[in-house]
């Protein structure tokens, strides 16, 4: 990271009693990995892209590191939207949080959730390319969008990456791990997969921040971002235009709503 | 032993495999399926990808992700079950590396009481790629395996000038069945007793002393707790077993499991004895490097640095194991 | 295909299409006897993990209905299953999954008629799409019986253990 970062970093250790800081390296083999800074000892300068960088807020959900209580994270556009999101789910309650955004040779810092909405509104992150897919996608017929999806699911080995990585995945338990019923069948069939894949999709339904997390880390490259967007864009045209009362999706409603095809 | 060799060139070894597909045999080999290199059966030769680490590893030809033991059904009051029973006769791996040979190696004695899975690894003929080059985050000579050999493989590969030159034993003339006159006797290569080796292996077990260090919090922080490291390892072997199904019929199946993974060591009574990543990234740790010297006398990782390129963290296993020994 | 008869699943509400589906029985009115209803508290309680176990086991189709909009037993029920359904409905058409087999209705307790002509319309659909046999085919072989060479796999030798 940058030196008027890595000055932060140091001021926020030594005065503001932050005792890690979730930063970004790369790894000998290019990898951008997380890079954890627990004492100033730890402070390495490393140069990424902003958008190279990963979203490591589902750190936040692992009960090790939530115990540190207060948390610094580098991370840019769409860790934002993640902290935006998960304060809006109460999700952050006990902890306290610093953003640091890099830009060229400044960072900016954010720790509530106004400075978070005001830093959204004045930025929009393209996503060219996950649009494309789906529009290739949606453009198939039923059976060919079937066979597509068949082939891409069939080596999936549920090892459950995508997740361990999603920063809005937070339960607990999750519904794979329920048995009695067991909802989701456990070998990693097609069958079993689907379902999952289903499963997954729907619980992030108008919750997703895009962050492209679940594709970064699935060994199988399983393209779950078009289904991320496929929902994403069909929840603002059937419900709302505004993007920022797509939070509100599933847990919402409006009385005057009509749904076309119930009959 | 591989004792006898013989030369190829490319087409040669073009029209070997698919002469061997011709002939009825099941061949499986690394291909592209998704953007993602995993063994799977070829139909012919110009699906190889013979320069690329897979990202799954051969295990899957003998553990596949899931697996039926066997079917039953209930018709009034008789309950029928059949065994299911797949062998791998026939079935010639191509494309493994010297690291997949040494997970079979350890595969075979980790099933040595299992009859069945025992058969499948033993029947199958197994044709090993040299590795030129070192691959992303490979440290298969680390750990003492050589990368250009292995002579736990029934027909081994080498890059020579024009063409290849093929290493072979009794099981891989089988399959070669070259013409006498081209067969020479191949230098037999003896083992040699590698003190620097032998050395770290025994470093490696000291790891147990550090068994309550402070370190393993530390190691334990980029873990988030999935299980991609241990389904594309070539020496996991944990599982789940399964009964799917309703009361009139069903099937029991064995499905991975991994140790990543927080339910994998969950009581019924909710009671977990590793309650945190810490423990249980410590148990993978100490399972590859220390726990598997004493049940099956060497240490169960390989080297294959697949678990680095699959983890979301990348973290390095190795380095790990080192960063706690310092 | 002419004889094939498929089979339906309905999942409707305790307060209105229950009621509903009693009240075509109770005036005599006939519909196809394919479908097999299954009574929920509410339309809000019907989980989208219920619709994949009904196509899990084995339905061709399924109905999900309730009450209309405003009439909910628990005020907003049906609102919330709403936009789950065009959400669930949208994950599934993206996945490639036959959306023509699922058939969202609401049906109040007075229309009894109604129902009838549901039921009766699903099935007409139904058997002009025929089985289900694309998502069959993901699902695990089950041993079927007769336990002959023709239906049991080559690789499966089949030996009574309990008598």
């Amino acid at each position: 990271m940058n030196q008027k970062i890595n000055q932060h970093i140091a001021y926020l250790m030594k005065e503001k009693g932050v005792n890690l800081i979730i930063s970004q390296a790369k790894d000998s083999n290019g990898f951008v990995i997380p890079h954890f800074i627990l004492s100033e000892n730890d402070i390495i300068s490393s140069v990424i892209a902003i958008n190279e960088m990963r979203n490591f807020f589902a750190y936040l959900n692992k009960q090790e590191i939530k115990s540190f209580k207060s948390i610094g994270i580098v991370c840019n556009y769409f860790g934002v939207k993640t902290f935006f999101q998960l304060k809006f789910e109460n999700q952050l309650k006990d902890l306290e949080l610093f953003l640091l955004i890099p830009t060229d040779d400044d960072f900016i810092e954010i720790t509530s959730e106004k400075q978070a909405e005001d830093y959204l509104s004045g930025l929009k992150q393209s996503t060219i390319l996950v649009d494309e897919e789906l529009e290739n996608v949606k453009k198939m017929s039923m059976e060919e969008r079937w066979n597509y999806w068949m082939k891409t699911l069939e080596l999936c080995t549920k090892c459950y990456a995508c997740r361990a990585a999603c920063p809005m995945c937070y339960c607990s338990s999750c519904t794979t791990e329920c048995n009695i019923p067991q909802w989701i069948p456990v070998p990693a069939s097609l069958h079993g997969i689907f379902e999952w894949h289903v499963m997954r999709a729907m619980h992030l339904a108008g919750r997703c921040t895009e962050c492209d997390e679940c594709v970064k880390v699935c060994p199988a490259n399983i393209p779950l971002n078009i289904l991320n967007k496929g929902l994403h864009n069909k929840i603002s045209e059937a419900f709302s235009s505004d993007d920022s009362s797509i939070k509100y999706a599933l847990n919402f409603f409006q009385p005057d709503e009509k749904v076309d095809f119930i009959k | 032993m591989l004792n006898k060799q013989i030369h190829y060139s490319n087409q040669q070894l073009q029209s070997w495999v698919d002469g061997l597909i011709y002939k009825g045999k099941t061949v499986i080999g690394p291909v592209k399926k998704n953007g993602v290199t995993c063994f799977s059966e070829i139909k012919n030769f110009n699906e190889l990808i013979l320069n690329e680490r897979t990202v799954y590893s051969a295990k899957e030809v003998v553990l596949p992700k899931y697996d039926i033991l066997f079917k039953f059904a209930k018709e009034k009051d008789k309950v029928f079950i059949s065994k299911n029973e797949n062998s791998l006769n026939n079935v010639i791996v191509i494309g493994l590396r010297p690291c997949d040979n040494e997970g079979f190696d350890y595969l075979r004695l980790f099933f040595k009481s299992d009859p069945d899975i025992l058969q499948k690894l033993n029947t199958f003929i197994s044709v090993t790629i040299a590795c030129e080059k070192k691959f992303d985050g490979c440290f298969c000579e680390e750990l003492g395996i050589d990368k250009n050999y292995s002579n736990k493989t029934d027909v081994l590969i080498k890059t020579s000038e024009n063409g290849y030159d093929i290493y072979f034993n009794d099981r891989g003339n089988e399959i070669l069945s070259p013409q006498a006159s081209d067969v020479k006797p191949a230098e037999i290569k003896k083992p040699v007793p590698n003190v620097s080796i032998d050395n770290k292996v025994a470093y490696l077990k000291k790891l147990s002393e550090q068994y309550n260090s402070e370190k393993w919090k530390i190691v334990s922080m980029g873990c988030l707790g999935c299980g991609s490291c241990a389904f594309v390892c070539p020496t996991c072997t944990c599982f789940d077993v399964q009964d799917e199904g309703n009361t009139q019929n069903g099937q029991r199946l064995i499905c991975w499991d991994a140790c990543g993974m927080g339910l994998f060591t969950k009581h019924a009574s909710g009671h977990n004895p590793r309650p945190s990543q810490v423990e249980r990234r410590r148990h993978r740790i100490m399972h590859k490097f220390v726990y598997t010297q004493d049940t099956e006398g060497k240490i169960s990782c390989v080297g294959c640095g697949r678990c680095i390129a699959a983890c979301p963290a990348h973290l390095n296993i190795y380095n790990q194991a080192l960063q706690i020994l310092q | 295909m002419e004889d094939f008869e498929p089979k339906l699943a309905a999942f409707v509400c305790n307060w209105c299409t229950y009621a509903g589906a009693d009240l075509t029985g109770t005036s005599r009115m006939k519909y196809p006897s394919n479908v097999r209803i299954l009574r929920f508290p509410c339309t809000g309680r019907i989980d989208f993990m219920l619709v994949m176990k009904a196509f899990d086991s084995g339905v061709d189709g399924l109905i999900v209905s309730g009450c209309h909009p405003n009439d909910c037993h628990y005020t907003s029920g049906n609102f919330h299953a709403q936009r789950r359904w065009v959400v669930f409905k949208e994950v599934l058409d993206i996945m490639g999954f036959d959306t023509r087999r699922i058939f969202f209705t609401w049906v109040s307790a007075a229309e009894g008629a109604k129902w009838a002509k549901v039921v009766t319309d699903a099935v007409e659909e139904l058997k002009k799409l025929g089985p289900y046999s694309e998502f069959k085919k993901i699902l695990l072989k089950k041993l079927q019986f007769p336990l002959d060479n023709k239906t049991a796999d080559r690789e499966i030798k089949t030996e009574p253990v309990i008598s």
